[in-house]
């Protein structure tokens, strides 16, 4: 019945394409259909792509990622990963050492000076100055939220001293602050002490360039600055202590810091509101729903070409397909096993095989599972109702699990004319020195190594007791429902007493079950901040990574142990030899803790009207940089 | 009648309190963890405390009747919890999704009372004549195919191939329009709104976008109530006051409308509340296929995300409307059969 759904609709698709003609519909206007729903709209809290699509179009960073192309017409991948490349944005120039702008000093540090772009102003109506690019950085360092991005700033500028600004406080102040938990209750002398600190990372220089100084060498580091997902982007100062942000105080930063506990995007004041100096502005965001903005005819370069985008959330496929099929849509979210349904279909260009940087998607077992009010657990215990807190402690369980997937059939009939290829562990393939490609590193299916391994976890009470969990998936996305489907298939299989129930939930909702450790295995991916294996290695196998820290406290401790010495040693030597043979040895060691679930990995491929040009390009995107698309046939 | 109806909204404040007992009833199958979730409506509330300090807090682990007590008072002040599906309290998903919803019930509630009853009465009066025929045949096909069957031939006919009505509620000129200053929001109600504001074109647009999602959401009770409406017709048609009003010489017309239809009325009536539920039942489906975002598809996904707040503020509304709905199918009862207000 439903094979006859899917001939029907792809039939009423197919003449509806036919029937359409070569009209551009709605030429001022771009609309975009998706199901990625928004977390925040604060730069400094976000770290997911969804939120950072729309800070890539309404703000902008000091410098830039300069673009191909991938439209109706040209595939141009002639973008660039290489540091000396970068664009030159609200900053007027980009630093380097030949430009006297970056200075390495005889103690190890070094300085990346900015000379700050004038007569840039924001949608609100300030003006940008070297005090808003200064207080951009000193608040999201010192709002450092569990689980955002700010880590990417604390380790470079603390000379790889600190990840988390509550590192810096236990440093300055010799106390012990639980993880953060007491930094709110620092007093007005404590925060001054703790803003002495940092104050030096950012400063004005009296010609009125902002100058970062890091204690040691960090390559990285422009990059970092330059990828346009949130935290690079600059804010006016003003505008956000009238929205009721940090007043730029040395003794009152505390009651900023961390907001929600990381978890409630909703306690920043910047959640629902923006201000940046983009080419568009934010018209409105109706969460779920529509993200509409409208061209900022103020912008500092020339104007952007199309005056409204449209990005719309549509759940359901069928809807999707059929708005796109009638052009009533420029840009359209297909997963990959929908490829075919568009593919070759007049009117709609599909381009496949674009590169691709991250790990997207990877699955990841969550030891001590947070059990308080989590109901996908079922009873808690080890017994065939529920599972126990620490299920996935036990290394035997999960290899069992990673035994369990079915890696072919996923690539072949999900990914199908996308195609996919194999990886493993945290190092992306796309990183050719850095990634050890022995095939005994990874993981197959098989069934029978699977039961062997479940015969063995916990201590073999398992088999007898089966268990009981749920596997969410953020709605929308097929492919996770089908990966939870795959596991929950093949896990069923080796035992009746086995159970796992799939289901979807919104996306921030995943988020907050994630860093709130509920899930006992959650799958996500991860796309490059910047071009270098410990942007992947961080997030997957530190013990403060962005997923790696949300594993619960056991393998967060394993990884503390066994995996940060290497991660630390592999960003203190330049020599890409030795820092290859350091990866080697994280991914064999991944491969023996089994902590993830290393899954197939997508091709790149963009799917679009054959009116829409000018789609830029460069895998480091977050997503469409609306800026320099328009509507035209060329 | 006046006493009636006095009598009837005594009553009322009595069985809404019975249906919020039973929401409360059904609450009661949850965890105190779960029903957590339906007292806090910040999600920050939940994220960042101690969930012991929580359950104390807002007395889960109190008497039973204590925490009705303390959960009445919470939906008096609007306090129905937060929805992880709408990302907002439920209250405000309330009053964010209902006019969407209510814009959609409204306008099919027009034709279907008209003419369901009008095509009824008619189909009665053109007994096993060619007009008759068609309307069985209507009936049967309306009440046998499923909304989401109707729904998806409907979008696929008439905008994937004719392109005519697109799903959403707006186009993208009429959406510029209505998000603009110039264009105010009294209700939410976008047709009514379009009124107000006498801005013609996003009202062609709204109802450009209404007329499949209405047709499709009203054709299983239309045809409900065609076929009682007819076969009411019909038995009333064979009463002898029937044929005595005919033997009188009184014109064809007048026995129909005067003597017949109103008596024929009665069981229609009666089956008006069940209409209402079957409306709202439908409006999930609807809105989830023409990309609504109303009550209907926010009770959707909230069921597939298994989020409680909502499903437990949807059930609770859903229950509140049946029974108005039903106090003014009684009054309406009671004003077409004198019987019913004088027993």
């Amino acid at each position: 019945m439903k094979k006859i759904w899917l001939v029907g609709l792809v039939f009423v698709f197919v003449l509806s394409t036919l029937a359409l003609g070569q009209e551009i519909h709605n030429p001022d206007t771009i609309v975009r259909i998706e199901y990625g729903t928004v977390n925040t709209l604060d730069p400094a809290y976000s770290y997911d792509t969804a939120s950072g699509a729309v800070m890539f179009n309404v703000m902008e960073n000091l410098v830039m990622w300069p673009m191909g192309t991938v439209d109706g017409d040209e595939t141009d991948l002639s973008y660039s990963l290489a540091t000396g490349d970068l664009l030159p944005m609200l900053a007027t120039v980009v630093p380097t050492v030949d430009n006297g702008l970056i200075v390495n000093y005889p103690d190890g540090s070094v300085t990346y000076q900015f000379p700050i772009r004038t007569g840039v102003e924001f949608h609100a109506g300030g003006t940008l100055t070297p005090e808003d690019v200064e207080y951009t950085f000193e608040r999201a360092i010192l709002q450092d939220r569990d689980g955002g991005p700010i880590w990417m700033y604390i380790e470079p500028l603390s000379g790889q001293e600190y990840w988390r600004l509550y590192q810096v406080v236990e440093a300055v102040l010799g106390i012990d602050t639980n993880k953060g938990e007491t930094i709110k209750d620092l007093t007005p002398e404590q925060q001054a002490q703790v803003y002495a600190a940092i104050a030096s990372w950012v400063e004005i220089t009296p010609t009125g360039d902002v100058v970062f100084t890091l204690d040691a060498s960090y390559p990285p580091f422009l990059t970092i600055l330059a990828h346009a997902a949130g935290w690079g982007a600059i804010l006016d100062k003003e505008w956000v202590i009238e929205q009721g942000g940090w007043d730029g105080e040395a003794d009152t930063w505390a009651a900023w810091y961390n907001p929600g506990g990381g978890q409630a995007a909703e306690e920043s004041e910047l959640y629902d509101v923006m201000n940046g100096t983009g080419p568009y502005m934010l018209d409105h965001w109706d969460p779920g729903i529509e993200i509409v903005y409208e061209r900022f005819d103020g912008y500092w370069r020339e104007p952007a070409a199309i005056k409204t985008v449209v990005d719309k959330k549509i759940q359901e496929w069928s809807d999707r397909l059929l708005l796109f099929g009638r052009g009533d849509a420029d840009i359209c979210s297909v997963d990959p096993q929908y490829l075919p349904q568009v593919m070759g279909q007049p009117g709609i260009v599909t381009t496949l095989n674009l590169p691709t940087l991250g790990l997207n998607p990877a699955g990841f077992f969550t030891s001590d599972i947070n059990l308080e009010g989590n109901d996908l657990v079922g009873s808690g215990t080890l017994a065939e109702d529920g599972i126990p807190s620490e299920f996935f402690n036990d290394v035997h369980m999960r290899k069992a699990f990673a035994y369990a997937f079915e890696y072919q059939t996923y690539i072949d009939d999900v990914l199908g004319v996308a195609g996919g290829y194999r990886t493993h562990g945290p190092v992306p393939k796309a990183f050719g020195w850095a990634y050890d490609d022995r095939p005994e590193l990874y993981y197959t299916f098989d069934i029978e190594k699977a039961t062997e391994e479940m015969k063995l976890a916990h201590g073999g009470e398992v088999w007898d007791t089966g268990f009981t969990f749920t596997l969410l998936y953020n709605e929308g996305n097929q492919g996770r429902r089908v990966i939870a489907e795959i596991l929950e298939k093949n896990i069923e299989s080796m035992n009746p007493k086995f159970h796992i129930d799939v289901r979807g939930v919104p996306w921030a909702s995943y988020l907050d079950r994630m860093v709130t450790e509920q899930m006992p295995l959650f799958v996500i991916g991860w796309l490059a901040d910047f071009p270098d294996p410990h942007n992947f290695v961080v997030p997957f196998a530190h013990s403060t990574g962005t997923f790696s820290g949300w594993q619960g406290s056991t393998l967060v401790a394993m990884f503390a142990e066994k995996y940060d010495p290497l991660t630390s040693a592999a960003m203190a030597t330049a020599v890409q030899a030795e820092r290859a043979a350091i990866y080697y040895q994280i991914e064999q060691m991944s491969y023996d803790d089994c902590y993830d679930l290393w899954l197939p990995q997508v091709n790149g491929y963009r799917v679009m009207r054959d009116w829409v040009q000018g789609y830029a390009f460069n895998p480091l995107f977050p997503d469409v940089y609306y800026y320099s698309v328009y509507k035209a046939y060329e | 009648m006046l006493t009636y109806i006095i009598r009837r909204l005594l009553v009322l404040p009595i069985v809404v309190l019975g249906c919020i007992v039973l929401v409360f009833s059904v609450m009661q199958l949850l965890t105190p963890y779960q029903r957590l979730s339906v007292y806090c409506s910040n999600p920050a509330e939940l994220k960042n405390v101690d969930f012991e300090i929580l359950i104390e807090r807002y007395g889960l682990n109190d008497p039973i009747y204590k925490q009705f007590a303390d959960w009445f008072m919470e939906i008096l002040r609007g306090e129905l919890g937060w929805s992880e599906s709408a990302s907002r309290p439920v209250s405000g998903a309330f009053k964010r999704f209902m006019p969407v919803s209510a814009e959609l019930a409204l306008w099919s509630a027009l034709p279907l009372v008209l003419g369901g009853v009008w095509l009824g009465s008619l189909s009665a009066v053109k007994h096993n004549k060619p007009l008759d025929h068609i309307m069985r045949i209507f009936a049967i096909t309306g009440w046998s195919l499923p909304t989401f069957v109707a729904g998806l031939l409907g979008l696929f006919l008439f905008y994937g191939i004719l392109g005519w009505f697109p799903p959403g509620q707006l186009g993208l000129e009429a959406s510029a329009i209505v998000r603009s200053s110039v264009f105010a929001s009294y209700t939410g109600i976008i047709t009514l709104d379009a009124v107000l504001n006498w801005n013609w074109f996003v009202f062609a647009d709204a109802l450009r976008h209404l007329i499949l999602p209405v047709f499709v959401l009203s054709l299983v009770s239309w045809a409900m109530l065609l076929r009682v409406t007819r076969a009411s017709m019909l038995e009333t048609l064979r009463q002898d006051y029937v044929t005595t009003a005919r033997a009188k010489g009184l014109e064809e017309r007048v026995v129909i409308k005067k003597h017949a239809r109103r008596n024929a009325l009665i069981p229609v009536v009666t089956i008006a509340g069940v209409t209402v539920a079957f409306l709202f039942n439908g409006l999930v489906i609807t809105e989830t296929i023409f990309d609504f975002h109303g009550l209907g598809r926010w009770a959707a996904r909230a069921a597939q995300t298994f989020d409680l707040p909502a499903l437990l503020g949807y059930l609770l509304f859903n229950g509140v409307l049946i029974v108005f709905a039903n106090l003014i199918v009684d009054i309406m009862y009671a004003y077409i059969d004198p019987r019913v207000r004088l027993g």
